[in-house]
């Protein structure tokens, strides 16, 4: 009887001390909800975690530079982001320690596991003094809300004093420019190549494909081969990955005019690309669009030979199926069809700076040693991340890449679609152009559709 | 004396004070600035622009809300069709086996996952290398693809494996109701000559009326209001058409960041599932 008592009691007590917790840490005026204030006390001790490894780190290296400067300890800046949730702690350790040691500031990360909660906690404390220094958005139009608000700082000055010299291209500051000023750093950019599976290539005797033609018959030998030519990816997303490459293939003009609304879907140009792209579908050069994991799987297991995504999916093909870059995996950019210039098309990030934030000043001073190379160099190393010309890159696989991104004679820089185009439209667009892929609608009947659409949205 | 008498009267409220405060401020509150959102264009950063019943016009024109709120409609048809048959059936027959603590084991176990491991389960068995793959392999290639990327089918499908995550519970509950019940009538009406037919609908079911209707609101409630399984098999998909309202509430207010749209849509949702509720519980218990 005594036990269920003290039981009880202590049962009690634990529960009292749990919701006093609870209220302790909604106070402050925050306006946070309270998944969103649990996240934030996790990461708080994430944070101060990475920021103790951060410390040891940066003691070393102060010991061990050459210059034997030691940066003085400068405070700490708060960095949100939906993007880290996963990452595990010796990586965050290593790649905040070396932002550390060069600028001397503690970064205290704040990572959301899902983007609709990190959003809301965004939208609740983003024109608050509390608002963190530093904070990763999406680029094109969600970032243009935050600029038309005013609630992002302009970074021109910081790109031309520092980010440039760091190789940090041009393309990629023009992605998060409006009215000539630049509002975001990158926190990652991703070039778009299409992987291929080497065994199988060199299996049928394929070679990467010079021209268009030559692309097309690639596709032809491994059909006729029982191989499975491209994968297309089921997300409701992924839409427009062939459709850009495709166009742009064409003429990267004719993209560039469906996106800004100069150009209708309906024009004879597109209206020829996308019959190519019907053919490609009627042939069976691409699978129908499937699960991601299906896709990954069945290119590692050779029924599948190439598949169009981000560089860094290098990384990922061989963290998960142990295939090699160089030796079981390659990449190419999608040919011209003139024989022109080849098109990268490119997603890229933004890293941003709070304008309420109290951290803000000390935000902007973190960036100007974001790019530094031995910064990069960490990012590059636990997550395939290239963002400057500057970053060591051991795979020979992705050196090619950014060989070609710097080969401005023969590849052109692009930003992807999905950040090119007013939102509304956009998410229209990429439904028909699934239910296209998924063989439910007609060219006509797709490129209609969504030039009516395109008329509502650009008001012709 | 009147001192204590006024504590009695007022102390059952009292009791129930946290409870209505809790309601009041996360649950009355949170509707009614939904029902407010909803008159509102809202990107959740810009300002907020009144725009008075659009949002709900919008709505009515839309195609994805109208495929939507069919695909909702075929949920809770579906659900309350074979949600309650199908457990009932089972626990009829449970209740008369003589291994009936394995059958339920075995049946309950599905309930035990979160909708969110049962759906990736689902989702890994429904892929190209799952069963449609074995499926091919007993001479149907046709069938070796995405099931769950294909429009419309994927709705079934995942009607199906919801019930399988569904079946349990309801089951158990069907299976106390018919143990609970007092077992004289049953006997009266076997020395009648009921048949077991006549039993049943006659007598068991009659008997059973509380349990069904539970069981009942339950399942209409959750298939209205269906999410988890969705996001995770299809994320409403391909091309918007395996949405249903509570996943189009999510998808215009979190992922398209229109918050009145988004608003309006659960607006919509709210009225369905209470005016269908409160009909039904209205009616049920209308002879009681």
């Amino acid at each position: 009887m005594k036990l269920k008592r003290i039981a009880a009691l202590l049962l009690s007590a634990a529960v009292a001390v749990g919701a006093l917790a609870g209220c302790g840490n909604s106070g402050g005026g925050s306006t946070q909800s309270s998944t969103t204030e649990d996240t934030s006390t996790d990461a708080e001790d994430t944070g101060s975690e990475a920021a103790d490894a951060g410390s040891e780190d940066a003691d070393a290296g102060e010991e061990s530079t050459d210059a034997g400067e030691a940066v003085a300890e400068a405070g700490t800046v708060e960095f949100w982001n939906d993007k880290m949730a996963n990452t595990e702690q010796t990586h965050l350790d290593a790649i905040f320690g070396e932002v550390k040691k060069v600028s001397g500031y503690t970064i205290d990360m704040v990572p959301y596991p899902d983007t609709a909660s990190y959003q809301t906690a965004m939208q609740q404390t983003i024109r608050d003094e509390k608002a963190p220094g530093l904070f990763t958005w999406w680029s094109g139009p969600q970032l243009q809300t935050l600029v038309e608000n005013g609630l992002v700082e302009d970074l021109t000055d910081v790109w031309n004093n520092y980010i440039f010299d760091e190789g940090v291209s041009q393309g990629v500051a023009d992605a998060f420019t409006f009215d000539g000023k630049v509002y975001a750093a990158p926190w990652s950019v991703l070039y778009n190549v299409v992987f291929y599976n080497k065994t199988v290539f060199e299996q049928y005797g394929i070679e990467e494909p010079e021209t268009f033609d030559d692309f097309l018959a690639v596709c032809e030998t491994l059909k006729s081969n029982g191989v499975t030519p491209i994968a297309l990816k089921s997300d409701s997303w992924a839409g427009f990955i062939w459709f850009q490459a495709l166009l742009a293939a064409k003429d990267v003009e004719l993209y560039k005019g469906v996106c800004d609304g100069s150009i209708k879907y309906t024009d004879p140009r597109i209206v020829e690309v996308m019959e190519i792209w019907k053919d490609m579908l009627d042939k069976d050069y691409f699978s129908l669009p499937i699960d991601w994991a299906d896709v990954r799987a069945g290119f590692s297991n050779g029924e599948v030979a190439m598949m169009l995504e981000p560089h860094v999916e290098f990384t990922g093909m061989r963290n998960d199926y142990g295939m090699v870059e160089g030796e079981d995996i390659d990449s190419f950019v999608v040919p011209s069809m003139d024989g022109g210039k080849r098109t990268i098309f490119f997603e890229a990030a933004p890293l941003c700076v709070a304008s309420a934030s109290g951290q803000k000043e000390d935000a902007l001073k973190v960036l100007e040693t974001w790019y530094k190379p031995d910064v990069q160099n960490a990012f590059h190393a636990q997550s395939g991340y290239t963002n400057t010309s500057q970053v060591e890159v051991e795979s020979v696989a992705v050196q090619k890449i950014l060989d070609e991104t710097a080969d401005a004679d023969n590849y052109q820089l692009v930003l992807r679609f999905y950040e090119s185009t007013p939102d509304k439209l956009r998410d229209f667009v990429l439904d028909e152009l699934m239910k296209f892929q998924l063989k439910n609608s007609t060219v006509e009947e797709m490129l209609n559709t969504i030039q009516a659409e395109a008329d509502a949205t650009f008001g012709n | 004396m009147t001192k204590s008498f006024s504590l009695k009267k007022y102390k059952d409220y009292l009791y129930i004070t946290p409870a209505v405060l809790f309601v009041t401020v996360f649950f009355i509150s949170s509707i009614l600035y939904a029902l407010r959102l909803s008159f509102f264009e809202w990107d959740g950063f810009s300002e907020m622009t009144f725009v008075g019943f659009d949002n709900y016009l919008k709505l009515f024109k839309d195609k994805n809300f109208l495929t939507s709120l069919m695909n909702t409609i075929i949920w809770v048809a579906s659900s309350l069709i074979l949600s309650l048959a199908l457990p009932l059936l089972f626990a009829i027959l449970i209740t008369k086996s003589s291994w009936s603590g394995g059958f339920k084991n075995i049946f309950y176990f599905p309930s035990a996952l979160s909708a969110t491991v049962g759906g990736l389960l689902m989702t890994s068995i429904l892929s190209i290398y799952g069963l449609p793959k074995i499926v091919g392999m007993l001479g149907r290639p046709d069938l070796v693809r995405d099931w769950l990327a294909i429009p419309y089918v994927n709705t079934f499908v995942m009607i199906v494996s919801g019930i399988w995550q569904g079946l349990g519970l309801n089951m158990l509950l069907f299976i106390s109701g018919i143990k609970s019940i007092d077992s004289s009538p049953i006997e009266a009406a076997q020395i009648e000559g009921a048949g077991t037919i006549q039993l049943y609908t006659k007598v068991i079911f009659p008997l059973m009326k509380n349990t069904i209707v539970v069981v009942l609101l339950m399942s209409l409630v959750n298939s209205f209001k269906v999410f988890d399984n969705i996001w995770i098999m299809t994320k409403g998909g391909p091309y918007r058409t395996s949405e249903t309202l509570a996943l189009t509430m999510y998808e215009e207010s979190f992922i398209r960041n229109d918050f009145g749209r988004g608003a309006a849509v659960a607006i919509v949702l709210t009225i369905i599932v209470v005016f269908v509720s409160y009909f039904n519980i209205r009616n049920s218990f209308k002879e009681d």
